[in-house]
């Protein structure tokens, strides 16, 4: 058995896909809000001054992905909707929404308009039972994001909102108890490991995307796996230039969605060339002469 | 960067700006925007996101089929782990180690090439495990020895290490100077009995029944002492199998309907480690067992404010334990007992022969339909859930087929005098105390239902303050048996042989119910409220308050089947004087045979009592917490509860209805004649009850208050430190019983298992160092080394639990079951420097005198055990190789600081003539560190 386990691995292991390089990546950066001019900022890579090929400020188009992921209890969900559609309803006309469900896989619920209607009218829609999504829409949505963002002029931003637990997914990242009569089973002492290297790859495929990703959870838990499992979510989210906010109550659910959107109405959008030879993970300097920008700094080269 | 609390500020101002552009920029911004929309729908097209792409193949085109899963195994191996140290201190070698824990899991569509493609329609998920272990076992344990198993006591000592004398049964005469007004003592003995000379019993007074028995004891081979005792240390190994598998399907029917479906299943043994390696081991049987799980869930959308799910679960549990079989009984020459195992042997001081239950077969199956209905309506959110189990337990189980022999002192001891005689004397004379000889006549098909319609109401009355009540209406129905093969002693029914109430009735006969309690409905409202005081969002004060009742529980085990099965029972008429019988002549067979259903079938037996009262248990429970975000992402919460119950299932140790009362000790040695203490039970006919630990009889009440702080980082540190304060006190919960059954305030006190105060810490860390992180980001070779690690841990202190003091010896003639000891006024139980050497001070506690209560606690207020603590690590390196698959090895080490936890201290309190020589100190300490290693492929 251990051998053909053994072989199994390195069978499956030896299949590993070559790296790809793009043209050009998008750094997403905030400034405050008395302050002006971040498309006059010059951009490093590695240290090496790199082309600004385009910069974005919060007056140009804005296309925001929202993704549902909601599965539990009908009050956060209902919560969510509502402070959702509130936030939707009062977006300025430069900024159009699509909406997306996480649940069995990532696919379209409206396509993006500058009708917010459609939008809301999907999300209150979509289905709320199943299994939880939001670990396997994260890496698509933002592949569409990246994809959408290369072939136009517009910000992008992927917003989700989820009330999974760590617990509800198909897949199984809790390790759950097989055989019940193992009373010396040690493996399950620490069960977070799973999550932490299922969270930590998307955290890496995530910072091959260019869209800055934000994450809105309706219920904080507190349980081991699910303390892993948020911190995996904030986590992937800080590699795209993003963040994940965690609600403790039902009131905080209203502030935190707008929060989020406070966030991506805001954020600037700087396209740099790549220069060759990049090694696969590398850093960014912005810099722009008194101002004192928040931004992405990290990347890493996308995969195939 | 910072979090979603972004300013206002920035907000107002780019909302401004974004709606107020010039003409011409909106204009560029709503084009661009445009073929960003058209481009959009061309790449959710290309990446299978949609629902309208264009079939292919008959199939819609969607998202390459992905499926995810791992491999993993686990090794745990004596080598790497530290020498317990309990094995150090007994100068052995490790236990022996061996386990693999192996298995994979795979989950994703269901797809069958060319017959059915299940993409984002059916979906699987499929775990294996198996464990392979075979691990030592190590005890210290005190058995006769050797001089001993020939009659020769002349080096057997007391706890003091004196001299402990052994009486010749035979010699017992009554004292003719015997003042019967004195009470009895060493200078006013009731009986005289000479002493063997030298100690030493003759051969030829040997019983060939217990000398053939006695054979069956290892040699000692060990010295840990004191005294001769602990001499035994086992060193055995355990082997356990088990195999295990899970698989679950979910199909979505549209976008309305959703079935899922999971089956799971897991096999294995286990094989005991054996004290003995013959057919007389105690040590726990070989288990053999079986658990099935099968549940099918469907959940329907009626609208998106109207989900209703109802599910059907099936569970079936089943386990087999057995004993080496043979003729055991003959062969030592013990006749009148029928089973096929070792008879089971009990001795004062010593570990014994045989066991209990040595053959069993139980099998519990469950079947759970429940159905939910979850909606809104208006600022409500309703659930209204109905539930229905039925259960079975299917079982056989002989308690003693071989018979259960008890040897106490009494019998080769001075009568009425301490500190004299041995239960390994009384079994060398064939003289056991008590003896019982289970007769099986079929298993038990025990059935029972219950469950619960529940209304549920979360509303949120303004933004910021929610509540919700329940309101949840549970009926429980009492156990059954399939034959009706039931039966209980009913305190009511009059009993023909002694003409005083209290006599054995049967399920269904004689106007008797199916079931001796009646089916309970009872109410159980709940309430819970959030509220974020002042319409701050970053504090949230929670309330909730709730009462539940238990409903009645399906034992496993033939308990309450008296009559259609037999409990034979003999029993001395004065543990000092007469034995129950002699093992030579064998055991008489039964007066009646099985079934035996006449009302005073259980009379002069330990007899089956089910609590007809039909009170269930209740909790009352309420609790209040204050949670607050800080600066800094940490997160405090301070709580406090308080929780209450009644009724509370107890067993034998906390209820005894036909307990004499302790006024009665003034009758003195009066009290060891069984006919004469049989007058002053409530029932006279019986012995005493078994209820199974199913009276509802008890209270506790438990206070706490807990702080918590939490910290979680961007940086990839999650962490969190609990503290915890508690009390809990109740009435029943031992550890060794009640003193006194009449005097139930005198039994409140400190539960034994209360720790005041548990500390705890978590934390989980992704090092800052490789690939992506602050340090060490390396590009080249070495990232394979640096990158990837992450640390998680565990630590915890609990404060030690009360010690509960016991005194040596129980002169009390039966009357009192759990003897406590005096407080001496005016001396500290406390001492200075608090060490190994002395934990406690022995000196404020005294012995009771003969036929007294002590005036204790049951559990002593401020004295404490060792406090335990255990630092469990786990290291791991994660190894990517592209975006899905992945190596991850993981060391984990738990107690990594190879901290010894002290055993509890020596609480046995002794006579001033035979005072406990270790009262209050503490004999060594036990752990170790252990290490797990693992490696994990996923993809």
């Amino acid at each position: 058995m251990p051998r053909l386990l053994i072989a199994a691995i390195l069978a499956t292991a030896l299949h590993a896909a070559p790296p790809e390089i793009s043209g050009f990546r998008r750094i997403s950066a905030w400034i405050a809000a008395s302050e002006s001019g971040l498309c006059s900022a010059s951009v490093k890579v590695e240290g090496k001054p790199s082309e600004v090929l385009q910069c974005l400020s919060p007056r140009d188009g804005l296309l925001l992905f929202t993704v549902t992921d909601l599965t539990g209890d009908l009050t956060l969900i209902n919560e969510a909707r509502d402070a959702l559609a509130a936030e939707l309803g009062k977006l300025p006309a430069n900024t159009w929404t699509a909406a997306l469900s996480a649940q069995d896989g990532l696919h379209v619920l409206s396509d993006p308009s500058g009708d917010s209607a459609a939008a809301i009218a999907a999300i209150r829609g979509a289905r709320t039972t199943g299994a939880a999504g939001l670990l396997d829409a994260m890496e698509p949505a933002s592949r569409l994001a990246t994809s959408v963002l290369a072939k136009s002029k517009v910000r992008i931003a992927v917003l989700h909102i989820t009330d999974s637990n760590i617990y509800d997914y198909r897949e199984d990242y809790t390790n759950p108890v097989i055989n019940y009569s193992d009373s010396r089973d040690l493996s399950r002492r620490f069960p977070d490991a799973l999550i932490r290297e299922r969270t930590a790859k998307l955290a890496s495929s995530l910072a091959g995307y260019d869209a800055p990703v934000f994450v809105v959870h309706l219920a904080y838990l507190r349980d081991r796996l699910n303390e892993a499992y948020q911190l995996g979510l904030r986590q992937a989210t800080e590699a795209t230039g993003g963040s994940a906010v965690f609600c403790r109550s039902q009131a905080e659910i209203p502030s935190a969605i707008g929060g989020a959107m406070a966030r991506i109405l805001a954020h600037y959008a700087i396209d740099f060339s790549l220069p060759k030879d990049l090694p696969r993970q590398f850093t960014i300097e912005l810099a722009s002469p008194g101002l004192s920008p928040e931004y992405r700094s990290r990347f890493s080269s996308r995969q195939k | 960067m910072r979090g979603f609390e972004a300013p206002r500020l920035v907000f107002s101002a780019v909302l401004a700006a974004s709606l107020c552009p010039g003409a011409g920029a909106q204009q560029d911004a709503q084009a661009e925007l445009r073929r960003a929309a058209e481009e959009f729908k061309v790449q959710s097209r290309n990446l299978g996101l949609r629902q309208d792409a264009p079939r292919r193949g008959g199939r819609a085109r969607s998202a390459p089929v992905q499926f995810h899963g791992r491999l993993t195994h686990n090794l745990r191996n004596d080598a790497l782990d530290a020498t317990p140290h309990d094995v150090n201190q007994r100068g052995g070698d490790k236990n022996i180690l061996r386990r693999n824990q192996f298995g994979f899991n795979v989950s994703g569509p269901l797809v069958i090439p060319k017959l059915y493609d299940g993409a984002r329609r059916t979906f699987f998920s499929v775990s294996y495990e198996g464990v392979r272990e075979k691990i030592g076992r190590s005890y210290l344990r005190t058995i006769p020895i050797v001089p001993e198993r020939t009659g020769d006591f002349s080096q057997t000592v007391d706890a003091a290490g004196d001299p402990l004398r052994i009486f010749d049964p035979a010699t017992t005469r009554p004292n003719p100077l015997y003042n019967p007004s004195a009470g009895v003592s060493a200078s006013n003995l009731q009986f005289l009995r000479g002493q063997f000379p030298g100690n030493r019993m003759p051969v030829s007074r040997l019983d060939p029944v217990a000398a053939r028995m006695a054979e069956y004891y290892p040699l000692p081979n060990s010295d840990a002492g004191p005294f001769f005792r602990n001499n035994l240390f086992v060193f055995a190994p355990e082997v356990n199998t088990a195999d295990g598998m899970i698989l679950k399907v979910d199909h979505n029917f549209r976008q309305k309907q959703r079935l899922a479906v999971t089956g799971s299943f897991t096999n294995g043994i286990e094989a005991a480690a054996r004290f003995y390696n013959n057919p007389a081991n105690p040590g726990s049987p070989d288990r053999d067992y079986a658990n099935r799980r099968i549940s099918t869930e469907h959940v329907y959308t009626l609208s998106p404010q109207t989900i209703n799910t109802f599910s059907i679960e099936a569970s079936s549990n089943i386990s087999d334990t057995s004993v080496e079989q043979g003729d055991f009984a003959a062969q030592i020459g013990l006749n009148g007992v029928p089973g096929g195992s070792f008879p089971f042997v009990l001795i004062d001081r010593y570990l014994g022969l045989g066991r209990s239950n040595p053959i069993a077969r139980h099998a519990r199956h469950a079947f759970v339909t429940t159905n939910g209905l979850a909606l809104r309506k208006g600022k409500h959110n309703l659930r209204l859930t109905a539930q229905f189990v039925r259960s079975q337990v299917n079982t056989s189980l002989p308690q003693y087929p071989t018979g259960y022999f008890r040897f106490t002192s009494g019998l080769t001891s001075l009568p009425g005098i301490v500190n004299t005689g041995h239960g390994f004397a009384s079994m060398l004379m064939g003289m056991p105390q008590y003896v019982e000889v289970s007769y099986v006549g079929a298993p038990s098909y025990f059935r029972g239902s219950r469950g619960f319609a529940a209304l549920g109401d979360n509303w949120e009355i303004r933004p910021g303050l929610n509540v919700s009540f329940g309101l949840n209406l549970e009926f429980s129905g009492p156990r059954t048996d399939r034959y009706n093969r039931m039966s209980t002693v009913d305190f009511n029914a009059p009993n023909p042989a002694s003409s005083r109430p209290g006599a054995l009735i049967f399920a269904g006969l004689n106007g008797a119910g199916r079931a001796f309690q009646p089916v309970q409905t009872r109410w159980q409202p709940g309430f819970n409220m959030a509220w974020n005081p002042g319409g701050n969002r970053k504090a949230v004060l929670r309330y909730s308050i709730g009462l539940g009742f238990q409903g009645y529980p399906m034992p496993s085990g033939q308990w309450g089947t008296q009559g259609f099965n037999g409990y034979a029972t003999y029993f001395s008429q004065n543990p000092q004087l007469d034995p129950a019988l002699i093992l030579a002549t064998g055991v008489p067979a039964p007066a009646y045979p099985i079934p035996d259903l006449r009302p005073d079938a259980a009379n002069q037996t330990s007899a089956d009592l089910n609590d007809m009262s039909g009170a269930l248990p209740r909790n009352i429970s309420s609790g209040l917490s204050y949670e607050r975000e800080l600066p800094f992402s940490i997160v405090l919460t301070a709580s406090a509860s308080i929780s209450s119950g009644r009724n509370v299932y107890v067993g034998n140790n906390a209820v005894n209805p036909n307990a004499v009362h302790p006024d009665n000790l003034h009758y003195r040695d009066l009290l060891n004649d069984e006919s004469f203490i049989r007058e002053l039970r409530p029932f006279p006919q019986y012995l005493r009850f078994d209820t199974n630990g199913l009276w509802a009889g008890g209270r506790f009440r438990r206070t706490a208050a807990a702080i918590r702080v939490e910290k979680r980082t961007s940086q990839g540190l999650a962490l969190s430190a609990n503290a915890e304060f508690s009390r809990q006190f109740d009435d029943y919960s031992g550890p060794y019983g009640k003193q006194d059954f009449f005097n139930r305030r005198n039994e409140w006190s400190l539960t034994p298992w209360n720790n005041p105060i548990r500390l705890s810490l978590s934390y989980m860390y992704e090092l800052p160092v490789g690939i992506g992180k602050n340090w060490f980001s390396y590009q080249d070779w070495r990232r394979w080394i640096i990158s990837g690690w992450s640390v998680s841990g565990m630590s915890s202190i609990s404060s030690g639990e009360p010690i509960a003091l016991h005194p040596m010896f129980n002169n009390t003639g039966g009357v009192i079951q759990a003897l406590r000891v005096n407080t001496v006024d005016g001396v500290d139980p406390h001492v200075r420097n608090q060490s190994p050497e002395l934990w406690f001070n022995p000196d404020a506690f005294s012995h009771p005198a003969d036929f007294t209560l002590g005036s204790g606690p049951r559990t002593h207020s401020t004295l404490r055990n060792p406090s335990t603590q255990s630092n469990d690590l786990s290291f791991a390196k994660r190894v990517s190789i592209d975006q899905e698959r992945a190596f991850e090895f993981t060391a984990s080490a738990f107690n990594f600081v190879n901290l010894g936890i002290w055993n509890d201290p020596d609480n046995n309190i002794g006579t001033a003539d035979s005072p406990n020589v270790n009262a209050g100190r503490i004999i060594g300490s036990r752990g170790g560190r252990v290490i797990q290693l693992g490696l994990r492929f996923s993809f």
